[in-house]
């Protein structure tokens, strides 16, 4: 850090000032008619409606509701899924067997399961930790079959040589040469699991903050509206910032903290 | 003889157990009495009229307004991803603000789009824009910022002109970056059309399943499910057909590589 | 072509001159010198290599000769212009082949790349040049393969290729043999001499291989110290043509190459001391043998 604070400084400063500079086009766009006020709301607004959010229980309840399940399903999808993955990538024939229908079911547009799961579940969050187990579980699962598949076959051959137990040889070696990959599918099953969180409640009326947002959206409710969009980015930043936060934690002694094949 | 033998076996591994599973499903669902799993057979004969009836009015809107979508993505992702890869000042300028934006989760916005856009063609292709033109920008940015140094000093030292510098230099080296960007925004850009079919429109596969799933219709909600997956994993294939073409020398420099390594 | 020839004058200026040549990366306190003062010059139809021990700022002199990297003072001319960006009379061979040629283009499209655009050159003109080139580094039957597709020796004569069929005065070699194995090695220093006599180019060619500068320059410059400068430039007064097997065993090569071995090893700093040996005349290094 101390090595190059300037440049680091002036990157931060840059970064910053772009959007305060864009915060205050939005003002100025929207005060001098460029945007229409009729369907935009001034930024100043907009904060306004915000901060006055943050002061609600309501919000907080919503957002509650949405992180539940968001955690859930994401917990429930990778303790299905991680071990399944090290499974499929050991065993060669399930892994071929099962390629061609994992294909198909994770290619299926995920919020088109949503009508199902609203019928047999109803507008619960039950119904969101369905749908967000079944569109989380595809990436953690690819990702640690293809993590297995990938490790080192000197490491084991090493195992098999100094008779290590099944177990063990899991334990020290398959697990840990694998966790970049198991990471990036979490990862990536994390955003995926806010995004059909978020769009459940959108679309399917479940309680969270989404739902919070469709009604300020129809009871015309314009600078609320927007100031849910920017919560809901920063619920996802804080996801995001989160995630590499963890993986740089557990990959510490990853050499290169290597990325995965997707 | 003994090859062929070999392939079929592959082969078979690979279909045995789609195969199995949709037979289960056809057997175990062929007297099903009932609500939410009709008969297979019945929602296979809806499969049809679907296809026949409503290609036109309904499928053939969602390929379109898709389609229209990601083009503009990948050309406005490019183009500005050229920019803010080729100018470091500036991605470090708009970095964060970037980032913000893209964790807005694509479907959270439908109720501005609507806001703006009302409900037609316009707001989906919009929404599609906002949500699948992010992996795009990033992976060209990264995949510029990543081009080799001495690449950039061969094009330098042989004077290379700028228009072929940014077409047969700079654009082919990001290349396999962006090209897996534009695979993540396929994914998005169909999870997202049947999203924007779900809240207000008329049209669409998405409008069918959520209309049929009102009206109780089950086996025309499924099939419009299958006809949503089967979409979703053919634009997959297509999309890895063109990849396979565009990135021979990738994959061809890769193999070498590991050859020469291991 | 015609002003070309014309700078190839026979009233002894030099083709590449190297001028008081220093550069310093960082300022102030982080500030680290790694040239100090260099200047030779390199005439006509010249070959000369540079050989310095590792860690001699081999590359950063490169990079300033070739107007890729600015020098901190002092300049560099070819003939009597002055170096500002990457010349057009310059072609240069970088040492790690795998990275300098476009993976995605055909042998061929690599080759051509840099003539186009230019001006009275037509397309027919560019696949002709190509073509010749590659005959001369006898690749004629690889044009349309990629260079993934070819060993690293090929993979370097591509480049070499590449930068023939740029018609240059000067050829810069960055280690261009380094990468490649020993047999390999030798084939493409044959190569060298043959192209050498084909198209008349004047070449300066940086190596760590001292063997190597012997066998293929006319002068060798060595360089030492921290940061770098001219120690002595060694002319190299072998017959030509020379031959991997003769020539390398002759006592005139034995000789020349012991006594540049020394020079090497003699300024090579003994510890990270930043007490730099006035031009090194502290001459026991550590393995001087």
């Amino acid at each position: 850090m101390a090595t190059r604070p300037l440049r680091g400084y002036g990157r931060k400063a840059s970064g910053a000032l772009t959007i305060v500079v864009a915060l205050a086009a939005w003002e100025l766009a929207s005060r001098t008619g460029v945007l229409p006020g009729s369907v935009f709301p001034t930024m100043s607004s907009t904060f306004g409606a915000l901060v006055s959010l943050l002061g609600q229980g309501k919000f907080w309840q919503a957002l509650g509701l949405t992180m539940t399940s968001w955690v859930i399903g994401l917990a429930i999808a990778a303790f299905v899924g991680i071990p399944l993955g090290l499974l499929l990538g050991r065993v060669g024939f399930l892994y071929r067997s099962t390629r061609l229908l994992i294909d198909f079911l994770s290619t299926i547009p995920s919020v088109s399961v949503i009508p199902v799961v609203l019928l047999l579940f109803g507008a619960t969050t039950q119904m969101k930790v369905v749908l967000i187990v079944y569109g989380a579980i595809w990436p953690i699962l690819v990702q640690t079959a293809y993590g297995v598949r990938d490790t080192d076959r000197v490491l084991l051959d090493t195992a098999r040589s100094y008779s290590l137990t099944r177990l063990r040889s899991i334990r020290y070696i398959l697990v840990p040469s694998a966790l970049p990959y198991i990471i990036t599918g979490v990862r990536i099953a994390a955003v995926i699991s806010l995004l059909l969180a978020v769009s459940s409640e959108v679309l399917g009326s479940a309680p969270g903050i989404g739902m919070e947002m469709v009604l300020a959206q129809s009871g015309g409710a314009l600078a609320p509206t927007y100031a849910y969009v920017v919560l809901i980015g920063l619920v996802g930043v804080a996801v995001y910032l989160a995630f590499n936060q963890l993986s740089s934690r557990l990959l510490s002694w990853h050499p290169s903290e290597r990325g995965a094949a997707a | 003889m003994k090859t062929t033998l070999g392939k079929s076996t592959a082969l078979l591994t690979e279909v045995w157990l789609p195969i199995v599973a949709l037979a289960a499903w056809w057997i175990l669902s062929n007297k099903s009495t009932s609500l939410y799993f009709p008969p297979l057979s019945r929602i296979f004969s809806k499969v049809g009229e679907v296809v026949t009836t409503r290609f036109a009015s309904d499928i053939l809107p969602s390929l379109q307004n898709l389609g229209a979508g990601l083009c503009i993505s990948v050309i406005i992702g490019v183009a500005c991803g050229l920019l803010l890869g080729l100018v470091p000042p500036l991605y470090s300028a708009f970095q964060p603000l970037l980032e913000f934006m893209r964790a807005i989760p694509g479907v959270a916005l439908l109720p501005i789009a609507l806001f703006l856009f009302g409900i037609g063609s316009d707001m989906k292709v919009a929404i599609i824009v906002f949500g699948a033109f992010w992996p795009v920008l990033m992976n060209t940015i990264d995949g510029i910022r990543g081009i080799d140094v001495l690449i950039k000093d061969v094009s330098r030292s042989y004077s290379i002109k700028p228009w072929d510098h940014l077409t047969r230099i700079v654009l082919p080296a990001a290349s396999p970056q962006i090209i897996a960007g534009i695979r993540i925004s396929v994914s998005l850009g169909v999870i997202l059309i049947v999203a924007s079919e779900y809240i207000a429109s008329t049209e669409g596969i998405g409008y069918i399943q959520l209309l049929s799933a009102r009206q109780y219709q089950m086996d025309v909600m499924w099939a419009a499910l299958l006809l949503l997956g089967v979409l979703g994993y053919l634009s997959n294939v297509l999309f890895r057909v063109v990849e396979h073409r565009l990135l021979r020398w990738h994959r061809g420099l890769r193999g070498t590589d590991l050859g020469g390594q291991k | 072509m015609t002003e070309i020839t014309a700078t190839r004058s026979k009233t002894g200026l030099p083709t590449l001159t190297a001028q008081a040549l220093s550069k310093t990366y960082g300022s102030g306190q982080n500030a680290r010198q790694v040239l100090g003062d260099i200047s030779f010059d390199v005439y006509d139809h010249e070959t000369v290599c540079i050989v310095g021990p590792s860690g001699a700022g081999k590359t950063t002199l490169l990079r300033c000769l070739a107007g890729l990297m600015p020098s901190t003072s002092g300049s560099v001319y070819i003939g009597t212009e002055k170096v500002v960006g990457p010349p057009r009379r310059m072609a240069v061979v970088f040492q790690d082949y795998s990275r300098s040629l476009m993976p995605w283009m055909t042998v061929e499209a690599n080759v051509e790349l840099p003539l186009r655009g230019r001006p009275g050159l037509t397309a027919a003109d560019r696949r002709h040049r190509a073509q010749t080139a590659l005959a001369s580094v006898g690749l004629e039957n690889s044009a349309k393969l990629h260079p993934w597709q070819l060993s690293g020796g090929m993979q370097q004569r591509v480049a070499i290729a590449r930068a023939l069929a740029y018609e240059p005065d000067v050829l810069l070699m960055d280690e261009p043999f380094a990468s490649v194995d020993a047999q390999t090695r030798s084939d493409l220093e044959d190569l060298t001499h043959t192209i050498k006599a084909k198209y008349g180019v004047t070449i300066l060619l940086v190596t760590h291989d001292i063997s190597e500068s012997v066998y293929l320059a006319d002068r060798v410059i060595v360089l030492s110290g921290t940061p770098t400068s001219v120690t002595e430039i060694v002319p190299i007064d072998l017959p030509s043509p020379r031959d991997q097997i003769t020539t390398k065993s002759t006592p005139e090569f034995a000789e020349l190459r012991g006594r540049i071995l020394g020079l090497v090893r003699r300024h090579q700093p003994a510890t990270t001391s930043t007490a730099e040996p006035a031009n090194g005349s502290l001459m026991k290094g550590p393995d001087l043998g």
